[in-house]
This record gives C-alpha cells, structure tokens and sequence, in this order.
C-alpha cells in the first residue's frame, strides 16, 4: 500500500506539470492553430524571473504571480512581434517560428543568465506523509496549483465575455469576426494567457528542478505527446492525458524498468494515434 | 604612384598572412549550452587559462619558431549529433591538429573520423569509457581517470573504509546516467563491488535533461540500500540527493570526481549531503602548481576551479607541450607520439602518467568522506 501510495503520489506530480504545459499549448492550438513549441521556454524564463525575485526578498508566492505577469507579457510580445505577422502563413512557417523562438528565447537566457543554474528553495521546506507516500509540500503545491489555474481557466472561458470571445474565435472565426471579436486581440489575450499558464508551471516547478536555459524543453515535449493523444485543443482531456501520461510513467518505472519511463507515454500515443487519430478527446475546433 | 599603393598593399597582405600563421589553433567541441552547460564552462576556463599562460610566455615555440595560442570553441549542447558537426567543422575549417573534450559525448562521434579527416587530427578526452582505447585509434589519448583501471582498488577502499567505519552493512544501489560515462562507471563499480564480497541493490537510469526523479528514485528504495552511487556533474547529482531526501533516503551518496564538495555546496544544503563519499585524486592534494592554477583561473573564471578545469587546462597544454617536443604543429600523428614524453611536467594537475599506445593512461583514485562543512577526510 505504502509503495503504491508513493509510486500514485509520484505520477500525479509529475502528470500536473505535463498537464499545464499541455494545457496551456492545447488552448493555443486550438484557438490559433499555433504549435507553440516555444511555451517551454516561457516557463524557463518566468523560473528565472521566480528565481531573481526570490533572491530579492520576494516572497514565493508573489514572485509567482508576477513570474506568471512577466509570462503573459512575453506571450503578448511573441505573438505580437513573431506570430501575428505570420498569421496567414503555412503551419510549416508557424512551426520554424516556434522553434527559432524557442532557440532564441534559450540563447538570450543563457546570454543574460550565465551558464550556471539558478536554486529557488522551496517556500515550505518538508514533507507530509499521506497513506504512507512521503509528499513534500511543495509538491502538494503544485498539484493544487495546476488544478485551480485549470479551474480557473475553465470559469475564464465559459463565464466571462472574454472567454466566450477566446472560444468563439476558436470554434469559428469568421463568424466571431462577424459578431464584433476583433482576432488580434483575441490572438493576443490567447497567447498572454497559454503563456502565463506554461509561466506558472515554470515557477511551480522551480523549486523542485534547477534553473537552467533548456528546463522547459522536457515538459514542451511531453506536453505535445499529451496535446495530441487528447485531442488537439481539448484543454480538459489535455490536464486528464497529462495525469494519465504521469501515472502510467511512474507505475511504469516501478512494475515494469525506470530505463523505459519515457517511452511509456509514447506507445499510449500510438495506440491513440491507430484506434483514434482525432485524440481520445479530440473534435474538430473544440476549445473547453 | 599606384605601383608603390599596390606593393604596399602586398606587403601588408603578407604580412597578415604572416601574423594569422603565427597561430597554432587547437580545437575546443564543448558543451555552453543546455543542462550541462556549467560543467561545460568549468572545463573551457581552464582551457583559457592554459591559453592566456601560454601565450602570456610569448606562445609556444615549435621548430625555431614562436606561436600564439588560440582555442577555436564549437557548443555541442550535450548532444552527440551536434558534437559530431562540431569535430567536422573544427576540422574542415579551422584544420586543427589536435582537438580536446571532455564528455564521452564529443569524444564518441569524432573519433568516427579523426584519422581519416583532411588534415587528421588527435583526440583528446576525459571519456571514462574503455571504449575510448579499445577503439584501435592511434590518435586517441585519454586524459582523465580509467574507470576500468582504477575502480578495482578504489571499491577494494571503499570496502576497507566500510570495514574501519564498522559499518554493518554495505547495499549500494545506483543511479546510472544513460550515457557512456555512467555506464563505464557503474559497471565497472558494480564489477569491483562484487568482488570484494559488496552487496549490490537496485539500479535506475536518467537522461540528462530530467528534472524529476522520483519514480527512479522510488524504484531505488523498494530495495533499501544503505548507499547510493550517483556518478555525474553536480548540477545534475545535486537533484537526485534532494530528491533521495524527500523520499526519505537517510543512507549516505557516493559521488564521482566530476563532481566535488564546494560544487555541490552551491545547489544542495550541506545536512543534505553530509557524510557523503567523494572521489579524490591528486587535485585534491595541496601543491605549489595547483595554488598557481587556482590564482590564474580565479581571474578568468571568476569562480573556484574545479577538477574539469584543471582537466580543460591540462589537456590544451598537453597538446601544446607535445607539439613543442615534437617540433610540429601540423602533423598529429607526430604530435602524439611526442605527448608521452611530456607528462611529467608541473602543469599535470590530474598526476595522469604513463601514456600507452592505445591512448590509455595512468592516475591514482581514492575516495574521500565530506563529513561537515569544512571537514573532508581523505581515505587513501
């Protein structure tokens, strides 16, 4: 019981993270048709914020928050500077942009940062032992983290006029230009928002790993495996693929070899991808 | 007019000409970016402190005449695809004689093709892998510590400093990088262990790149070793402990020489660590040269050196004396088979000795126990 505990402990964390990072690209996707391939370094460069604030004095917790501000700024920016002017290009063009952002976004890290990675401590120091798991808090944080900011994400776009503007513009966006919803800045908003989600997954994960130029690219590539077992642009199904892509890793490495771990989540891809090319929760123009 | 203009103009041509052959290049494939990136800048300020010293003495001087010192970098981000377009160009373009590394990630893909390249050029590395001298390369050296060599005695004091410490019991379980290096290594330990009667538990294996280690770790400790060997840099060691910590690990770490106290102090809370095994070797052994390599390094690296730097700055100025004895800057396999002759010399900061022909070399390993801050106990 104890180990099971512990190995179910280990995957939700672990599948929390995947699934933020997967929800922050699915919400892209499916609005944008952008694969954002550059989220991961948006966690890394609002970890680095994280990092910098807590080493002046902020508090963790508002270090967070303006570590999330400082990511929805750079989403803003990208898509306003990269992606906007590449709006009615080819997904091929789309996805170079992605990358080239991503090596850039790294480089100017690594330029201004150093090569050395950052510590952040975690705000509560120690563990707590639920049915014989040892979870740190910190790790507790993160899972409550990643469920209110998917929560919260949810009410934005079923409750809000601006969330019914992000989600108009996803299903069709011809007909929510029709109706008054302006696409760049609906764009724009999109961006800021998938890019503070990614951002809070970066300071949310600070703590536990280093900060470091590539900490991101690990979660980036998870995350498109989770995105497109889903369903492109199934933002829910994307937070259960990711704890699904978690908990298999974890019972995986446990039952089965640890040497496999990272291979797990990609045969469950394929299968998706054989039985279910759409993704297990996946439908044309779905946001939400 | 124009005819003293156009002389003129040759004669500075030549004359750059001249200055730019005046400059012996030696090839530098090293990680600057990604994960590994500070071990990376460890191992390249020791190359530059080698560059600034030699050329400070007014550069090298081969067959009569005198060379400036320069070290051409190529960032192989850890990845072996990368190295490999890394070794191609350095060799292409910069037609060096000699490159140096220091991962079994650079070393592998180059040594594909060292011998066969326009110009050749000698390798050399600080791969721990029997692979580097098994490969019939006959310009392949390697400087750093052969684990196949020295892992024998070194878990033969492992096993001694266990039995002094009265320890009752010994079960180390293992945490393998999936890369040449911790294969080497865990093998070779695993081997070693065996044999003098050691208990063997679990293993698990990372990619450079994770974060998050908890299933590995969590599949560790089903068995309940008393130790943990974690071969690799500090940066990615210093994780794994915390993370060991968290999960309720209270047995003690063994750590590899990449990876020393002062380092790891930077990431991981010294109660996190204390009591672990380090490595030791004759870098860790107070001497005149090594306090003049700190002093030089410290204006370059801006940091406290460690034993990848001292590796980056004797391996550049092990090609540079070779290349002085064998009166040729061009001509590896020259090169090479002067390098044996030159290792006795103060700037051997790692006591690496007796070259063989197949690249193999020589040093001493003994572990050493981090007991608290400040106190670190030798047990050789």
């Amino acid at each position: 019981m104890h180990d099971f505990a512990q190995i179910l402990a280990n995957g939700l964390m672990a599948g929390a993270v995947y699934g933020l990072v997967a929800v922050s690209l699915a919400l892209v996707f499916g609005v944008l048709e952008i694969p954002q391939f550059a989220f991961g370094a948006h966690a890394m460069i609002a970890a680095y914020a994280l990092a910098y604030l807590t080493a002046n004095e902020f508090s963790y917790v508002t270090a967070l928050v303006l570590s999330m501000l400082v990511g929805m700024g750079l989403g803003a920016i990208v898509q306003y500077l990269v992606f906007e002017p590449l709006r009615d290009k080819p997904h091929a063009t789309l996805f170079i942009a992605a990358f080239g952002l991503l090596l850039i976004l790294q480089g100017l890290a690594l330029l201004v940062f150093g090569p050395n990675p950052m510590v952040v401590e975690p705000p509560i120091a120690g563990a707590v032992e639920i049915m014989g798991a040892r979870v740190t808090y910190q790790r507790l944080i993160i899972i409550a983290g990643v469920f209110v900011a998917v929560v919260g994400l949810n009410l934005f776009l079923t409750k809000t006029r601006l969330g019914s503007a992000i989600r108009a513009a996803g299903q069709n966006p011809f007909g929510a230009l029709v109706v008054g919803v302006s696409p760049r800045k609906i764009a724009m908003l999109t961006m800021a928002v998938g890019s503070g989600l990614a951002a809070l997954a970066g300071g949310l994960l600070a703590p536990i790993s280093q900060v470091y130029p590539t900490m991101g690219d690990f979660l980036v590539l998870k995350a498109f495996i989770i995105v497109v077992m889903a369903g492109m642009g199934s933002i829910n199904g994307a937070l259960i693929a990711g704890l699904f892509v978690g908990i298999t890793e974890s019972f995986g490495s446990a039952y089965f070899s640890p040497h496999m771990r990272d291979a797990y989540s990609i045969i469950f891809l394929i299968a998706v991808l054989i039985f279910k090319p759409s993704g297990v929760f996946g439908k044309a123009g779905r946001v939400g | 007019m124009k005819l003293k203009t156009l002389f003129q103009a040759a004669l500075l041509s030549c004359a750059t000409t001249l200055v730019a052959a005046q400059t012996v290049q030696i090839g530098v494939p090293a990680i600057q970016s990604g994960s590994m990136a500070q071990y990376g800048a460890n191992f390249v300020h020791g190359v530059n402190t080698a560059v600034q010293q030699a050329n400070a003495a007014g550069g090298i001087k081969v067959g009569g005449n005198t060379y400036k010192v320069e070290a051409v970098y190529c960032d192989t981000q850890a990845d072996s695809a990368k190295a490999a377009a890394c070794g191609r160009r350095l060799s292409s373009q910069n037609k060096v004689a000699a490159m140096i590394m220091a991962t079994s990630i650079e070393t592998f893909p180059i040594i594909g093709f060292n011998t066969t390249s326009n110009p050749p050029f000698v390798v050399v590395s600080s791969s721990a892998s029997n692979k580097l001298v098994h490969s019939d390369n006959p310009l392949v050296v390697r400087y750093w510590y052969n684990t196949y060599s020295f892992m024998p005695g070194l878990t033969a004091k492992f096993a001694e400093a266990f039995k002094k410490e009265g320890r009752k019991s010994s079960k180390i379980a293992f945490m393998q990088s999936e890369d040449e290096y911790g294969k080497a290594w865990v093998d070779t330990f695993i081997d070693g262990w065996k044999k003098v009667g050691g208990e063997v538990g679990g293993m698990s294996t990372w990619v450079i790149g994770t974060t998050d280690f908890y299933p590995q770790i969590t599949s560790l400790l089903r068995d309940k070793p008393d130790l943990i060997a974690v071969p690799g840099v500090c940066a990615q060691v210093a994780p794994i402990m915390k993370q060991s910590r968290e999960l309720g690990f209270t047995g003690d770490f063994i750590v590899d020489l990449a990876c020393d106290p002062a380092e790891l102090g930077k990431f991981v809370k010294p109660d996190q660590y204390k009591n672990t095994y380090f490595l030791g070797s004759q870098w860790n052994v107070d001497s005149d040269a090594i306090k003049r390599f700190k002093e030089q390094y410290g204006k370059i690296g801006k940091a406290e050196p460690t034993a990848i730097s001292a590796d980056g700055y004797g391996q550049l100025m092990w090609v540079l004396k070779a290349m002085e004895k064998a009166g040729t800057i061009t001509d590896a396999a020259k090169i090479r088979q002067a390098m044996g002759d030159v290792l006795g010399g103060d700037w051997n900061l790692l006591g690496i000795s007796k070259l063989q022909p197949s690249g193999e070399t020589v040093a001493n390993v003994f572990p050493r126990r981090f007991f608290d801050a400040g106190k670190l106990e030798n047990l050789n």
